[in-house]
């Protein structure tokens, strides 16, 4: 009886790895973010001497905030160990995940796409190849503290690169960097500036024709 | 003619072992690294990552022959481009697995990394110095600084500390502002608006913003609603 619950219970397992493997074509981890959020507090409140407020934010951070934010839209506490993924064939939206198969999509939360792609290659990932690109990236993450106050943690209108590397069986890995500004927001500021970099990175196997990703984000 | 044939022999196999012993320093060392900047202080004496990076698995040594002297086995086998690669993304990973964590042995593990030989592995682990946000990796940060010629590096050391010094987010922090006024309130929601028109304005011509589905194997297919509660 016992064994049978452990086969149960694995068979269960993996069968959610499966399912979180399959939650996206490409998946790419949000491995690494700092950025420091510079603002006014308030203009109307405002005498000299004037001095903005600065604060750090790194990838714990983030992660912090957006599931705090996710709990504040839909009253349920993601689970323990999340970290956010995001798509680059095609899909705007951050989402949160977990190797046990959480999927909650971060529309409203996040936002991350591409924007301008110049590009160098060899090898088209079928037998193997890389390819090296300079990219303009943006990427806005924003929401809730636990207080409800309102925070545009990051926003990166930057430049950046986009590397790839391809086995000979196709298995590719892919890493995002971008670095850069927009506005920034601490516990609801009049305005202020976020400045950072981003780094997004996994491996997968691309559907045929997706690499070079240059390629086919030009054709798409 | 055959004594003379086994003295040749001899002489000949005499060279040979004088030939290896005086080789022996240089063929069996394993190849010189280039020159390390200065030692950095919290850091341990950990060999930078890249040195593993060469091939440390020694080949079996081949049969020899018992009348030969034993040739000196070259000691590393070079890593192709797939597995040079490979070995960098894993240090890469483990740095940032490193980053999530918060004892004085994982920042010790990620500063080793500040100097090492590989430019990829060294980004890593100035990112994850920022991302572990200890200030004890300050002195590491500044002394790897000093010791490097490359501008980039200097640069991006000097802003790692730069941002450790700023005081990080804290999701608790409570609003010090008097309560604010029906004008700044009003002020406020105008804010709102301008904020999403901004961020409408920054977004490039895609999907519609909640036309994402969720995946059917999907544990959560919740959708997060509308941004402005």
């Amino acid at each position: 009886m016992k064994l049978t619950k452990v086969l149960l219970c694995a068979a269960v397992a993996g069968a959610m790895a499966f399912g979180a493997g399959k939650a996206s074509a490409f998946p790419l981890d949000l491995k690494s973010l700092s950025a420091t959020i510079t603002v006014t507090t308030n203009y109307s409140t405002l005498s000299s001497p004037a001095k903005y407020l600065k604060k750090s934010v790194s990838l714990k951070q983030v992660l912090m905030m957006v599931t705090n934010t996710v709990r504040y839209y839909t009253g349920t506490n993601p689970p323990q160990g999340v970290r956010i993924a995001w798509d680059p064939y095609g899909s705007y939206y951050p989402y949160l995940t977990n190797s046990l198969g959480y999927y909650h999509s971060l529309s409203g939360i996040a936002y991350a796409y591409v924007e301008d792609i110049a590009t160098s290659f060899k090898g088209n990932g079928g037998s193997g190849g890389s390819e090296s690109d300079v990219i303009v990236f943006y990427l806005d993450i924003y929401g809730y503290d636990l207080n409800t106050n309102y925070w545009e943690i990051y926003q990166d209108y930057g430049t950046g690169t986009l590397k790839a590397s391809a086995s000979s069986s196709g298995t590719t890995t892919m890493t995002i960097s971008s670095k850069g500004g927009g506005y920034g927001e601490i516990l609801n500021s009049d305005d202020g500036v976020s400045s950072g970099n981003a780094t997004f990175k996994g491996t997968g196997q691309p559907l045929s024709g997706q690499i070079p990703y240059s390629v086919w984000y030009w054709a798409d | 003619m055959r004594p003379k044939f086994v003295v040749t022999l001899l002489l000949l196999a005499a060279l040979i072992l004088g030939g290896a012993l005086l080789l022996k320093p240089y063929l069996g060392s394993r190849p010189v690294p280039p020159p390390e900047p200065a030692s950095i202080p919290g850091a341990p004496a950990v060999p930078p990552a890249e040195t593993s990076l060469s091939a440390t698995a020694a080949p079996p040594p081949e049969p020899v022959p018992a009348s030969l002297p034993a040739a000196p086995v070259v000691a590393t086998k070079p890593l192709t481009p797939e597995q040079r690669q490979a070995a960098i993304n894993a240090e890469v990973d483990r740095l940032y697995e490193l980053a999530a964590k918060d004892d004085s042995v994982s920042l010790s593990n990620i500063l080793a990394d500040l100097t090492n030989t590989n430019k990829e592995i060294r980004e890593a682990a100035i990112e994850a110095t920022k991302e572990f946000g200890s200030t004890d990796a300050i002195p590491a940060l500044k002394a790897a600084a000093d010791a490097t010629d490359d501008i980039s590096d200097k640069i991006a050391y000097l802003e790692a500390v730069d941002f450790l010094n700023v005081p990080p987010f804290d999701p608790n922090e409570k609003v010090n502002n008097a309560p604010k006024t029906p004008e700044q309130i009003q002020l406020d929601q105008q804010k709102q608006a301008a904020r999403e028109a901004r961020r409408l304005r920054g977004q490039r011509s895609g999907p519609d913003q909640n036309s994402q589905s969720p995946p059917a194997n999907s544990q959560d297919s919740g959708q997060s609603a509308s941004p402005n509660p």
